[in-house]
């Protein structure tokens, strides 16, 4: 199969096709996915590190 | 439980089936039965999702968890986000690209038949395997509470959730997740909200006490292979676990297939993303501080009061009421010693303060010691007994400690989240059950009518051997690792056969196929033989899948050309 091939759904408007995966996200601040996926992984890392510090705070 | 929390529990549960059958009754097209009518908005899908992975199972067993173990098992979920980043990227534009009703038809248009149903047949199995188990959870608690007969529990519980779920399909199961979602979260928050005014101490005290304990060892970076909880097996053993899990199992996929677009799949796979870990971490904490609570509140010696009472009667109360004389001596010293721990802090004496805190870990142990040797009577005395006394420690508090409307209120919380989870099983056997066995292999070319009829059936079916089997079965330690641990030993190779369609393209179906029962007989003899954490499995059966189907697919030669040309046009 081809992974290449663009989708139905990343088009903004008439005739603007977006590369698949890079369609709007609507939003505010995070126009595209990477950005998307880059603030959910920060907020992974913020989590371990929090709950690194609550370990260390009250071992 | 008296009339105003049986109220609360059956007018909230029969209520949101009854809403949901009837708002979905009457689908006769197989996409809307299945997929639900395409309009899903990310919230939704969100919810429906996390509402399908959070069983009764994870609000039971989670906290008692936290009591037992503290904080650490938060690490099973550290590769969570970066599973569903992978899925959102990946797994979902080519799933809804060929708009597949099930994951395991992508793998027969990717390789070929008979790769299809063995996906599908390892998910069949491991899913009616762990069916059993989740509809098993929520009937302990009510047998417990309401003192009510185990298989009877079993069987309303479970016909209830059959009920609605073969009237209404995918969107009566997202329709009432968000409302059982409702529940659980309005069940969640009281109960810690009413812990934490109940605590005897500070919160800063309390956490004090549970890090003294150990209890907030939330991250340990070791690299053994034998801990079961490590950030290293959470973030690689999980990663493969929720890639397997989120990306391959029908009872997930069926859930944000559903979206409205591929925007709304997305959002709603990051709203979990972004979620679970503080959800987890908030369980556990109930459970740490009801540890804590439970070190100034009397406590029982075995949470499972029923199987206590049961052996008192059979001793005549004579080497029970021994061993709880016992154990209350033990948790007054450690109460004492606890609180002058505290006092010495207080006043900013360190040497009195750490001499306090080894004299209250040193009771601790003592009565963990007793604990033991009372299960270890209990189970001599009774070998069907459920061993872990740690799944009781919440239903105890919430029974001894709440008022009346709330216990009803958390019961319910139970309740929903067992059938919320049962029904996106359900509905996920059913259909799989339907479009990759049925459909492709008895009647090709029937109406949607038909095969909405069919599923209807499988659905029934699946209910019915998920009940059997909770009725039959006798369960291991602790629930939640039991799911888990049946996950790990397929969702790793289900998980190979998948990464190999998707990333390795000169791979074909027989190569996959063989290398896949391969892999999958190597995980079961390192099962039986090993003993390092679960979770490794879900990687080991992966690497097994990809690394076994690159060396046949070599002896085998490049795969012919034609067949994958016919294939990557869609035709299986």
């Amino acid at each position: 199969m081809n992974r290449t091939q663009p989708t139905t759904e990343t088009h903004d408007g008439p005739g603007r096709p977006h590369p698949p995966g890079e369609e709007p996200t609507g939003l505010p601040g995070l126009p595209t996915w990477r950005g998307v996926y880059l603030v959910v992984a920060g907020s992974f890392g913020l989590w371990v590190v929090l709950l690194w510090g609550l370990s260390h705070r009250f071992a | 439980m008296n009339g105003l929390d049986l109220l609360i529990l059956i007018g909230s549960m029969v209520g949101i089936a009854v809403y949901g059958g009837w708002r979905t009754r009457g689908r006769r097209d197989l996409s809307a039965y299945l997929k639900g009518d395409q309009t899903v908005g990310w919230a939704t899908i969100g919810i429906s999702v996390m509402a399908t992975q959070a069983s009764a199972i994870t609000f039971i067993s989670t906290p008692g968890q936290g009591f037992q173990d503290g904080l650490g098992f938060v690490q099973n979920y550290f590769g969570l986000p970066l599973a569903l980043i992978l899925i959102a990227a990946v797994f979902l534009p080519i799933y809804r690209r060929l708009k597949v009703y099930t994951a395991y038809e992508f793998l027969g248009r990717r390789f070929d038949a008979k790769t299809r149903l063995l996906g599908a047949g390892l998910f069949l199995l491991q899913r009616g395997l762990a069916a059993g188990i989740t509809i098993y959870a929520p009937a302990i608690i009510l047998s417990t509470m309401l003192g009510w007969r185990l298989d009877l529990t079993i069987v309303l519980s479970g016909l209830l959730v059959i009920l609605y779920t073969v009237i209404g399909g995918c969107e009566a199961v997202n329709l009432t997740q968000k409302y059982q979602m409702a529940v659980i979260f309005g069940g969640m928050v009281t109960a810690l909200v009413i812990l934490l005014v109940r605590l005897p101490a500070s919160l800063t005290d309390a956490l004090t006490v549970a890090g003294g304990f150990h209890k907030l060892h939330a991250v340990d970076f070791s690299l053994s292979l034998k801990e079961r909880y490590t950030f290293w097996s959470g973030l690689l053993g999980g990663l493969f676990l929720s890639l397997s899990y989120f990306g391959t199992d029908q009872s997930q996929v069926q859930r944000y297939i559903s979206g409205a677009s591929l925007r709304e799949s997305r959002l709603g796979l990051m709203f979990n993303a972004v979620l679970k870990i503080p959800m987890q971490f908030l369980i556990l904490l109930l459970g740490v501080l009801l540890f804590v609570y439970y070190q100034f509140e009397p406590a029982p010696l075995f949470f499972n009061q029923a199987a206590w009472h049961q052996a008192a009667v059979q001793d005549h109360g004579t080497a029970t009421g021994a061993l709880e004389r016992q154990f209350s001596e033990i948790q007054t010293e450690k109460k004492q010693k606890i609180q002058a721990w505290l006092d010495a802090r207080h006043r900013g004496d360190a040497a009195a303060e750490q001499q306090a805190r080894r004299e209250a870990l040193a009771a601790g142990e003592r009565a963990d010691a007793l604990r033991a040797g009372a299960k270890t009577n209990l189970l001599a005395a009774n070998p069907g007994l459920k061993s872990n006394d740690a799944d009781y420690v919440f239903i105890t508090f919430i029974l001894k400690e709440l008022p009346h409307g709330l216990i009803g209120l958390l019961v319910a919380a139970f309740f929903a989240a067992a059938l919320s989870s049962k029904a996106a099983e359900l509905n996920a056997l059913g259909s799989t059950t339907t479009i990759d066995f049925y459909r492709h292999l008895v009647r090709r070319d029937a109406t949607d009518a038909h095969y909405v009829h069919a599923t209807k059936w499988f659905t029934l079916l699946w209910g019915l051997v998920a009940l059997g089997f909770a009725l039959c079965c006798h369960l291991a330690e602790n629930l939640i690792q039991a799911v888990n641990i049946v996950g790990s030993i397929f969702y790793g190779v289900v998980l190979g056969l998948f990464l190999v369609a998707f990333f390795l393209r000169r791979v074909g179906g027989t190569a996959v196929f063989w290398a896949a029962l391969a892999a999958q007989a190597l995980v079961f003899g390192l099962y039986f033989s090993l003993s390092i954490s679960y979770l490794w499995y879900n990687f080991i059966g992966c690497a097994a899948c990809v690394l076994l189907s690159l060396i046949i697919q070599a002896g085998l030669g490049d795969p012919d050309p034609e067949a994958e040309r016919t294939r990557a046009a869609g035709q299986c």
